[in-house]
Formats: C-alpha cells, sequence, structure tokens
C-alpha cells in the first residue's frame, strides 16, 4: 500500500501541520524504504492489469478437473525428450494381435462394382437377367 | 465455423460430450492460449504514462484479436447434459440434473427440502 498523506497526517501527534513538500518528501522516503507505489497524483499506471490473477487455467479445468496434460502435450512441448504413450502402444499390439487372427480391418475395394454399373445402364430385361 | 479454434488431440473430457460442448472448450483453450499476450496488451492501453500512439495501437490490437479468445465468449454448461442455461454454479450441472441427481443421493450434502 502506498502511504498517502492523509494517513502520514493522521499519525502526527499534533493539529500544525508541516509544509505540504515536506510531508510529500515523507510519503516518497517511505515508498523508497518499504518499496511501495509513489503515485501522488493518482495517475493510471496499469498496475490492476498487472496484479490480476491469470484465469485461463480455472476456466479450463471446467469440464474435466484435473486431467489437463497427456502425453500429445508432453511431446508438443518438449520435443527434444522422448515419451512413451502407453495407450498407444496397447491399442497397435492389439490391432496386431487382430491382424494375427484373422480379425484385421476388411481389404479396401480397388474397382467399383461392375455388375451394379450395369443394371443402372441397362434395360429392364438385364436388369431382371441380372437379378436372377 | 470456428477455424481459428484448434483442440488439443490428447483431449479427454470426461463429462458429457456434444458439439457445444466441444465448441466451448475450444474457446476456453484459445482464451487461455491467448489470455498473457491479452493482459500485456491491456497493460499498455490502460497505462497513461506510455506515448498515446503506443497505448492507441495496443487498443487497436486487442481489438483485431481473435474474438473467440474473448473471457466473455465462454459459457459455462451442464457436465452432464451439456445444457447452456440454468447451470448451478456449485455444481457445474444444470437445474433438471441437480434435481434427479439430488433426488438420487449423487451429490453430497443436497437433500430435498420438507416441513
Amino acid at each position: 500500500m502506498a502511504t498517502t498523506i492523509p494517513t502520514i497526517v493522521k499519525l502526527l501527534p499534533t493539529k500544525a501541520l508541516p509544509p505540504r513538500e515536506r510531508l510529500q518528501e515523507l510519503a516518497k522516503t517511505s515508498a523508497r524504504i518499504f518499496s511501495t507505489t509513489y503515485n501522488p497524483h493518482n495517475l493510471r499506471t496499469g498496475n490492476r492489469v498487472l496484479r490480476e490473477r491469470l484465469k485461463g487455467p480455472t476456466l479450463l479445468d471446467y469440464y474435466f478437473p484435473g486431467r489437463r496434460v497427456g502425453v500429445v502435450d508432453l511431446r508438443r512441448y518438449f520435443p527434444m525428450m522422448s515419451f512413451a504413450d502407453e495407450d498407444e502402444r496397447q491399442r497397435l499390439l492389439d490391432v496386431q494381435s487382430k491382424k494375427l487372427r484373422g480379425k484385421g480391418a476388411p481389404k479396401k475395394k480397388k474397382e467399383a462394382n461392375k455388375k451394379k454399373a450395369k443394371i443402372v445402364r441397362g434395360s429392364v430385361e438385364e436388369y431382371v437377367l441380372a437379378r436372377l | 465455423m470456428f477455424p481459428t479454434l484448434r483442440l488439443s488431440k490428447a483431449l479427454n473430457l470426461g463429462s458429457f460430450v456434444n458439439a457445444r460442448v466441444l465448441r466451448d472448450h475450444a474457446r476456453r483453450e484459445a482464451f487461455a492460449a491467448a489470455e498473457l499476450t491479452r493482459q500485456a496488451l491491456r497493460y499498455i492501453a490502460q497505462n497513461t504514462q506510455l506515448p498515446l500512439l503506443q497505448r492507441t495501437k495496443a487498443q487497436v490490437d486487442l481489438a483485431l484479436m481473435d474474438s473467440n479468445t474473448r473471457r466473455m465468449k465462454i459459457k459455462n454448461r451442464c457436465i452432464v447434459s451439456g445444457r447452456g442455461r440454468g447451470i448451478l454454479r456449485n455444481f457445474r450441472i444444470c437445474r433438471y440434473q441437480f434435481r434427479l441427481m439430488g433426488k438420487a443421493g449423487d451429490l453430497p450434502g443436497v437433500k430435498k427440502a420438507n416441513w
């Protein structure tokens, strides 16, 4: 807290005041000694903004508190280090074992279905033949 | 829609998720990422000791920042149902879920009044 002239005046034993300059000097010295702000004209220095605490972390914690950092985040912020992603490793292992058991994902189709194309272009008879 | 918003790839929200919840969470991430810049610009803009040109420039920069980095764009939503209105801030759920969960005894210390 900045020591203002009124507070100093309150502390004085008598009502006979020293000159204004002396009081200001006193406020200045006290501010210097206790490393407080000396701002006699109450100028707006924007310190209010600097004093505000950052709200981002709290707001981020809204939907799922306490689970903000994952392996991907670690890798992004520390690219020089390596991190093991246990979940991803387990997933790859599962995929591999499924493939070995013949239960993997089906192969991609290389050509479009020829039968269907014929049906669309062909006449009614061809369509019936194709259906039979 | 939100080309500037990018969600963390390791995102695992434990709560109910729909597009609106995701959008709100993305806004939270955008705000948290830009908060420091925003505060620095606010400091420059509000400091009357600095030259007028610099302060004006800071004001313009603030105004030109992505609107999704604003604090006021963030809205508290229900973590159980994703509802945007009628949220009890202390429980982070909406009034209807509060009623259901309170009745079921899922909220510690919450009891239906009876007199």
